[in-house]
């Protein structure tokens, strides 16, 4: 590679993103932040626990908080399939988990590629999508998971 | 229904629609009528009544005819939940049929359809009845959200895709024709109405501003 195509490559940085389903569309959420993908265990529910909060999960000793993610997003909630998916992601020193319909792929996405999120109506709710790509002549909506929940929200889990 | 009572009707209906674009002129307040077009006699007498009350019209004044309006322009009709828009040649970007494209966003406001793909970029597409209707026909809206959204008109460049039921004409206007709209108000994205055409011409740079700005 010559010089120049390297200085434009350090510019044009590449970022994975691992992609899911949920109803009809398919998100991505960065690779560096997901732990593992797990099939869909016992979840315990816990009494008093935000709406959004599916219950907790035993992983290796560990106890972790799978949140349903269609709820969180304002999407309308749907019934367990064999594909459905526990992604365990973490943000900022907070370890939870997120039920998916499905996962699909891990994509290579460039900076250039992304486009950042629409931005109508000021809905803070919507904060968390950090932008979208085209890839495959569809779209990913590509989510901030730091975001995802508000510094009170995050420490409301930890609680659990 | 006799001849006769076919005229009034319709000029009753005539009458409601143009007291509504005349109200939306002076940005409602309380003489803007709560329906619009009116339907059956009495609605109509109270819309009529409501706007000969109301304040001077804009066509008084003429200090928003844009540069664009100082020859004959162009303009292209088009329907949103019954009301007829308008928008220049000038400043129409292009017109598309929703083809299922539309990624929905989640965490949105009900105005905010989603994404579509245009012309290599992601345009985002906006529910324009939820912006230009009166708040009483809102709530009617839920039920034909397929069938009032079946076209996309372009504006700014493509960064916005304006959801309507129907394309209409192309029809020339001159800047006489309009009852333009003043500075002030509550709707920056209405350059004024066409009463001979019962339209509201669209402000487009204004609109998109207020999307992006996230004010609408």
């Amino acid at each position: 590679m010559t010089g120049v195509a390297q200085k434009a490559a350090a510019n044009d940085p590449v970022i994975q993103w691992v992609t899911f389903r949920l109803a009809d569309e398919i998100y991505g959420i960065n690779v560096m932040q997901v732990q593992e993908v797990l099939r869909v265990t016992e979840i315990a529910p816990v009494p008093g626990a935000p709406h959004y909060v599916l219950g907790i999960i035993n992983l290796r000793g560990n106890v972790v908080t799978v949140i349903d993610t269609r709820i969180r997003l304002g999407l309308p909630t749907s019934e367990m399939t064999d594909a459905t998916r526990i992604v365990i992601i973490e943000s900022d020193k907070h370890i939870v988990g997120i039920l998916v319909d499905s996962v699909a792929e891990v994509v290579d996405l460039r900076a250039s590629e992304m486009e950042s999120a629409p931005n109508v109506g000021n809905d803070e709710s919507a904060k968390y999508i950090q932008g979208v790509a085209s890839r495959d002549d569809e779209l990913l909506i590509l989510v901030d998971l730091n975001k995802l929940l508000t510094d009170e929200e995050w420490d409301e889990l930890a609680a659990l | 229904m006799t001849v006769d009572t076919r005229k009034a009707v319709l000029l009753d209906q005539q009458l409601a629609l143009s007291a509504y674009l005349d109200a939306l002129l002076n940005d409602g307040g309380t003489a803007a009528p709560e329906t619009a077009p009116a339907t059956g006699t009495q609605a109509v007498t109270d819309t009529v009544v409501a706007a000969e009350r109301s304040p001077a019209t804009v066509s008084e004044t003429r200090p928003g005819v844009p540069d664009w309006a100082r020859a004959p322009f162009p303009v292209l009709l088009f329907e949103v939940a019954g009301l007829t828009l308008a928008v220049p040649l000038i400043k129409l970007k292009g017109v598309v049929p929703e083809e299922g494209d539309t990624t929905p966003m989640p965490g949105h406001s009900p105005l905010f359809l989603g994404v579509m793909p245009y012309q290599g970029m992601q345009s985002r597409v906006v529910d324009l009845a939820r912006l230009v209707l009166p708040a009483d026909r809102l709530a009617a809206l839920e039920q034909d959200v397929h069938e009032r959204t079946r076209q996309r008109v372009m504006i700014d460049d493509g960064r916005w895709a304006l959801a309507c039921s129907t394309i209409g004409n192309v029809i020339e206007l001159e800047a006489k024709d309009v009852k333009w709209r003043s500075a002030a108000g509550k709707r920056p994205w209405l350059a004024g109405t066409v009463i001979d055409k019962m339209c509201a011409l669209l402000d487009t740079d204004a609109l998109a501003q207020m999307l992006a700005d996230g004010v609408a």
